[in-house]
């Protein structure tokens, strides 16, 4: 990151490679909009980038990462709500059987549009909690609030959660 | 530890976010209880429910893009101070916040006035104290006086301008 902010390309190169996948998951999650997700999680490199001359490496770059990225989910949020169930690309079905591949659309979907109604500091805090496994302590940094408060979050977010997939938790 | 304080630290048992000491707490009222126990298996069902959601596949040309976006914005290369040094050096040195910068620097600067003053009170000692003191503190019978007849008192007593430090 201090070579990037010297204007090394090669070290950018390298961040990038190393946490696209982490930047563009968080965004297309959050953002529900592929197109969107793609805009937040390039956008988020490139003010990193701007930003890597007066980086101090005060905590690790993937911390700082989805703290950039957060920041402008929330802020696009506050624009428009998502709309999860047909914007998101198709992934690649792997079940042999199609009504097994249906079942597991629907469940996809059902998780989907269950964390769409969350609120949005909840949705991002359930993101960052199962889907790149980051502590409560990144959380907290990446949302600019304490780690009490995630432990809130998370606490609500699970509860309303259940209370949409308890059908799905059961079969 | 009684059912609500368990279910009010659930969650972040389940994270393992709980110190080493509450989290043995909850593990053994779960042994016994049920209904917390069905608490936690929720949790756990939810979890991997979420795990199922697969995470939509990167775009093709992702990265390319975006290095060129970079490429087109990237400041032009500027040279490091300090080159010569190894490049883990550097990094520490240019990673330090300004004010631990400062206090690096005035410990330096410190460390070097401690040495030139130590080394001038040394280096103006007299040499007879100096062996005195060696020969004190070490038993150094080397810095004592060269036996009569020898080489060394017969250099000592032809040049009488010298102080004879061996002497």
């Amino acid at each position: 990151m201090l070579a990037a902010g010297t204007g090394d390309p090669d070290a950018f190169r390298e961040l990038v490679v190393a946490h696209q996948r982490g930047a563009w998951g968080v965004a297309s999650r959050f953002l529900g909009d592929p197109a969107e997700a793609e805009d937040v999680a390039q956008e988020a490199f490139l003010k990193i980038l701007a930003a890597a001359p007066r980086y101090r490496p005060t905590a690790p770059f993937r911390a700082y990462l989805y703290q950039v990225v957060t920041r402008l989910c929330l802020d696009r949020a506050e624009k428009k709500r998502p709309e999860y169930t047909d914007a998101l690309p198709e992934v690649a079905d792997t079940a042999p059987d199609p009504a097994q591949a249906l079942i597991g659309r629907e469940r996809e979907a059902a998780v989907r549009n269950a964390l769409a109604a969350l609120p949005d500091t909840q949705r991002m805090a359930v993101i960052l909690k199962h889907f790149q496994d980051l502590s409560y302590a990144e959380i907290a940094e990446a949302l600019g609030v304490s780690a009490k408060a995630v432990e809130g979050l998370l606490g609500r977010a699970r509860s309303a959660l259940h209370l949409r997939l308890a059908p799905l938790e059961r079969g | 530890m009684n059912c609500p304080r368990v279910l009010a630290r659930l969650n972040t048992y389940a994270d393992g976010e709980l110190s080493r000491f509450r989290a043995r707490g909850i593990a053994r009222h779960l042994k016994d209880c049920a209904s917390c126990r069905a608490r936690l298996a929720e949790l756990r069902a939810l979890e991997s429910l979420l795990a199922d959601v697969p995470v939509p596949p990167l775009p093709e040309g992702f990265s390319a893009r975006l290095l060129a976006e970079a490429a087109r914005r990237m400041p032009e290369r500027r040279p490091q101070p300090l080159q010569w040094l190894p490049s883990g050096v550097r990094t520490a040195i240019f990673g330090m916040p300004v004010p631990m910068r400062l206090a690096a620097c005035g410990t330096g600067v410190l460390a070097c006035l401690v040495g030139v003053s130590t080394g001038r009170i040394v280096s103006t000692a007299a040499p007879e104290a100096a062996s005195t003191r060696a020969q004190a503190l070490y038993g150094m019978e080397w810095f004592g006086s060269a036996p009569p007849m020898s080489l060394t008192a017969f250099v000592a007593e032809s040049s009488p301008g010298s102080r004879g430090g061996l002497r």
